[in-house]
């Protein structure tokens, strides 16, 4: 057989560059830390890298929603806590208040104090959180929940002017969570304002801020009724029930920011495994593909030294 | 003695053209195309005395090239497959490379708007979450703009790629003819006999680069000339004539170019080289994938306004559309036939946009009934409108006007959706959170119950009959190209592989090998100075007759 000469030249360069390219794949896997650097590389494999990626971005995504969650439930849950303590202060005023040795002075004094309880307790009812949003207006919440009622500003009773709902947060791809409570649930809606405030009576009135209104000018007209402590102690179960219903969603939050994680690790690991490279293979890859590169190179530089012509 | 003398002389003269060969071989040892040659010498016919049949000496019968048909067709068919391979595989890496691209790919853009989306629903009131929806939704119609501009680019390459193979087969094509003509002019010298081996080789090596651009079948005629066919047989040289190819936008879209021979359209027919390569990545890479992306984008803008625009902004009003497609937001492009009678218009239907398909639709009129054909599988429907002016297509839906018989209308819902898709809302109030409003400008801020449908639509399959989300539309896109440049990739390897047997298989028949001239010109060389030695000897002969005379 004969070989031509320009072609034997030819066949040691494409091997030569052939060599090159592999080399240069394989130094570019390594730079990037990737074994697929193109989709074509692996079609089927970047499908999946697509649905891994995906599904890790979309569970940090519940994370943060999780995060935002929490934070605001936190705060619900200092808030009620403050709640309640104004209101165990208030039951042992009203037990002062309601005890037969009571001068009209001393209960005036406690008016005054429950009074002022009340106004800490609407306070805490309005409160806003770092956005300005009112915690307990439901979705109205850049409407302050409750106030006097401006229309019989005498009378003492209050309007809700938020709404009934809870704002849900996408915690999971089929759960949410309400990051909330609306004030009417935790403090008691309001006697309807076509009812006059001076037909409440102990014993009956729901919204908390009404039944301190209405204990308070009893207490001042020095007739204290003993039924004011029932509403009392049932706005306090009521807002002890939210603070618990609170708890169990932070709870819940834990748990499924917990299962989020694993999750997001589980589809990292996956992920990790499909697409980045085996470093120490890749390695010792580029070593024996260097070999190759230099052994083609070396044969080319004696095969080109072997002529007839060099011993006419 | 003049016999000597003539025997020798001829031998001179015989081994001197065998050395100008091998010097002609040595110099074209780095030609393309070359075939090495050899004087291929004969006994000049005997002379009959008594004696016998004295010897004459040696003359050149000619000058043959080494050659081999098959051996040069097998190198032209693996040439063409080659081209075609490496064209296609080329052109589609690049498609390859930009839409799974961490920068350029559209995925990571689509993901952080819909993260916006969900700071919205967590937090409804706040003004830069809002702010933030509204910016990462330029933002996201902007990849989709950049996109479609780089297959527009894409596009563009290749159109100029075809109209360069087109010119460079056409000056090609010239090239042989005029070789066929000098070929059958110096042929006809030696009625036939001699051939002008290099200007054969020429010719060869343009057919080889023609090759390399088009598939073509060659026949070799008696006179020497060869003629060449492209397609199913349409002529491109024929003896002296060469034929010309040109381009020729289609009817109802210019950038998409046609293969002319003769004013005939051929580009079905055209099965391999650069030409085949090209056509083929924009038929079956380029397109698909445009459309598929157009998909994605009418899609999500569609289902994203329908959602959105059942909501409430902060400033208690219903919300309005986020993306447009056109103007009208959801017109769907028509390229009507130039010689239609009526006209129609046609717009994105948000009932239907999950029945979209990545294709063009032709709606044509019988003067009864309408024909869709949906023109990525030609599959008809046919639809009998009786007295109404609207038809219902899948994802869109059509207005007739005044269409009469043999009108026919192009319909592209997806091939220019990435390109025309904009964001229209800049003010961040605007964002349509709230599912409830207490009427204009009593807002309900905290209400997040249409942020959480809107953030809810990524996950929702709403393409492609209800079986795909955003995300796996774009991702069938990647994968549908990856494995299509994968396989080019492979098949341009193997190709390469058989392009380079086939190389091996000329070049060792036609190719020059050095040591093998070295060794020819030590032989010829000694046997010219054999040659001469005899005409000393013929001399010294004459001088010893001559001295006997004396």
């Amino acid at each position: 057989m004969r070989i031509s000469t320009s072609w034997a030249q030819q066949t040691s360069v494409n091997s030569i560059l052939e060599q090159q390219t592999r080399l240069n794949q394989t130094q570019l896997q390594l730079s990037t830390g990737k074994k697929i650097l193109t989709p074509s590389d692996d079609p089927a494999a970047t499908a999946r890298i697509i649905d891994l990626n995906q599904g890790i971005k979309q569970t940090e995504q519940y994370q943060s929603n999780i995060n935002a969650a929490r934070q605001r439930l936190t705060l619900e849950d200092g808030v009620l806590l403050s709640a309640t303590d104004v209101l165990q202060r208030v039951n042992e005023l009203g037990l002062q208040g309601l005890n037969a040795t009571s001068s009209p002075t001393d209960r005036t004094a406690i008016a005054v104090e429950i009074e002022e309880l009340n106004q800490q307790l609407v306070g805490l009812a309005n409160t806003r959180n770092a956005n300005g949003e009112h915690l307990f207006s439901g979705f109205k919440s850049a409407t302050q929940p409750f106030s006097k009622d401006p229309a019989v500003p005498s009378t003492g009773a209050y309007i809700y002017a938020g709404d009934k709902n809870q704002r849900p947060i996408q915690i999971d791809s089929d759960r949410q969570i309400a990051d909330g409570d609306y004030g009417s649930n935790v403090f008691g809606t309001p006697t309807p304002a076509t009812i006059p405030a001076t037909v409440l009576v102990p014993g009956s009135i729901a919204n908390v801020f009404e039944a301190l209104d209405k204990f308070a000018a009893d207490l001042r007209a020095n007739t204290p009724n003993s039924a004011s402590l029932d509403d009392i102690s049932k706005s306090l179960d009521k807002i002890l029930t939210v603070q618990s219903s609170v708890g169990t969603r932070l709870n819940a939050l834990d748990n499924q920011e917990g299962h989020n994680t694993d999750f997001v690790l589980n589809l990292k690991t996956v992920l990790s495994e499909t697409e980045d490279l085996d470093y120490a293979e890749a390695i010792s890859r580029f070593n024996q593909q260097t070999l190759s590169l230099q052994a083609a190179q070396q044969s080319f530089a004696q095969v080109k030294k072997l002529s007839l012509f060099n011993y006419l | 003695m003049s016999g000597i003398l003539g025997t020798a002389l001829s031998g001179l003269i015989a081994f001197q053209r065998s050395l100008d060969t091998t010097s002609h071989n040595i110099a074209n040892v780095n030609t393309d195309g070359y075939s090495r040659q050899r004087a291929e010498l004969a006994t000049r016919p005997a002379e009959f005395n008594g004696a016998g049949f004295i010897g004459q000496g040696v003359n050149v019968a000619t000058i043959s090239r080494s050659y081999d048909q098959f051996v040069t067709n097998q190198l032209t068919s693996s040439t063409t497959a080659f081209a075609e391979t490496r064209t296609l595989s080329t052109l589609a890496s690049q498609v390859d490379n930009i839409i799974a691209n961490e920068a350029t790919g559209l995925l990571p853009t689509l993901k952080s708007f819909f993260n916006t989306v969900n700071e919205v629903a967590n937090d409804p009131s706040s003004l830069p979450a809002r702010q933030a929806v509204t910016s990462e939704a330029g933002s996201l119609t902007q990849q989709f703009n950049a996109l479609s501009s780089q297959f527009e680019g894409l596009r563009n390459q290749t159109n100029k790629q075809l109209q360069t193979n087109v010119d460079d087969i056409n000056s090609f094509a010239e090239g042989i003819a005029a070789l066929n003509n000098k070929i059958v002019t110096d042929s006809s010298r030696t009625s036939g006999e001699q051939l002008p081996n290099d200007l054969i080789d020429q010719r060869d090596a343009l057919v080889a680069k023609i090759a390399e651009k088009i598939s073509v079948s060659t026949i070799a005629q008696q006179d020497g000339s060869i003629s060449l066919f492209v397609g199913q047989g349409q002529s491109l040289v024929l003896g002296v004539n060469a034929a010309k190819l040109s381009l020729a936008g289609s009817s109802n879209d210019p950038s998409h170019q046609n293969i002319l021979i003769g004013g005939l359209d051929i580009t079905r027919q055209i099965t391999g080289g650069e030409l085949s390569g090209a056509l083929k990545f924009r038929d079956e890479v380029l397109d698909p994938a445009q459309q598929q992306l157009g998909l994605v984008a009418a899609g999500f803008a569609v289902q994203f306004n329908t959602v959105h625009t059942a909501g409430f902004d902060l400033n208690g009003d219903a919300g309005t559309a986020v993306f447009s497609l056109g103007t009208p937001v959801l017109t769907v492009p028509v390229t009507p036939n130039p010689g239609n009678v009526g006209s129609i218009t046609a717009a994105y239907d948000p009932l239907t946009i999950g029945q979209l398909t990545p294709s063009d639709y032709e709606l044509s009129y019988d003067g009864t009934d309408y024909s869709l054909k949906r023109l990525s599988d030609n599959k008809i429907t046919t639809i009998t409108a009786g007295s109404s002016t609207t038809i219902n297509g899948p994802g869109f839906t059509l207005s007739t006007s005044a269409v009469s018989a043999n009108d026919s209308f192009l319909i592209r819902p997806t091939f220019d959706a990435a390109k025309k898709i904009t964001a229209l809302i800049t003010d961040p109030g605007k964002i349509a959170a709230a599912g409830t409003t207490g009427g204009s400008g009593s807002p309900v801020p905290g209400d997040n119950t249409v942020a959480l449908s809107l953030a809810d639509l990524e996950k929702k399959s709403v393409l492609l009959n209800g079986k795909a989300t955003f995300n796996d539309a774009y991702g069938q896109l990647v994968a549908k190209v990856g494995t299509l440049t994968h396989g080019a990739k492979i098949s341009s390897s193997a190709q390469e592989v058989l392009l380079n047997q086939a190389k091996q298989n000329r070049e060792n028949l036609a190719g020059v090998n050095l040591d093998e001239e070295a060794a020819n010109l030590i032989k010829f060389q000694q046997s010219y100075q054999a040659a001469a030695q005899v005409v000393s000897v013929a001399r010294s002969l004459f001088d010893t007759l001559i001295g006997a005379v004396r």
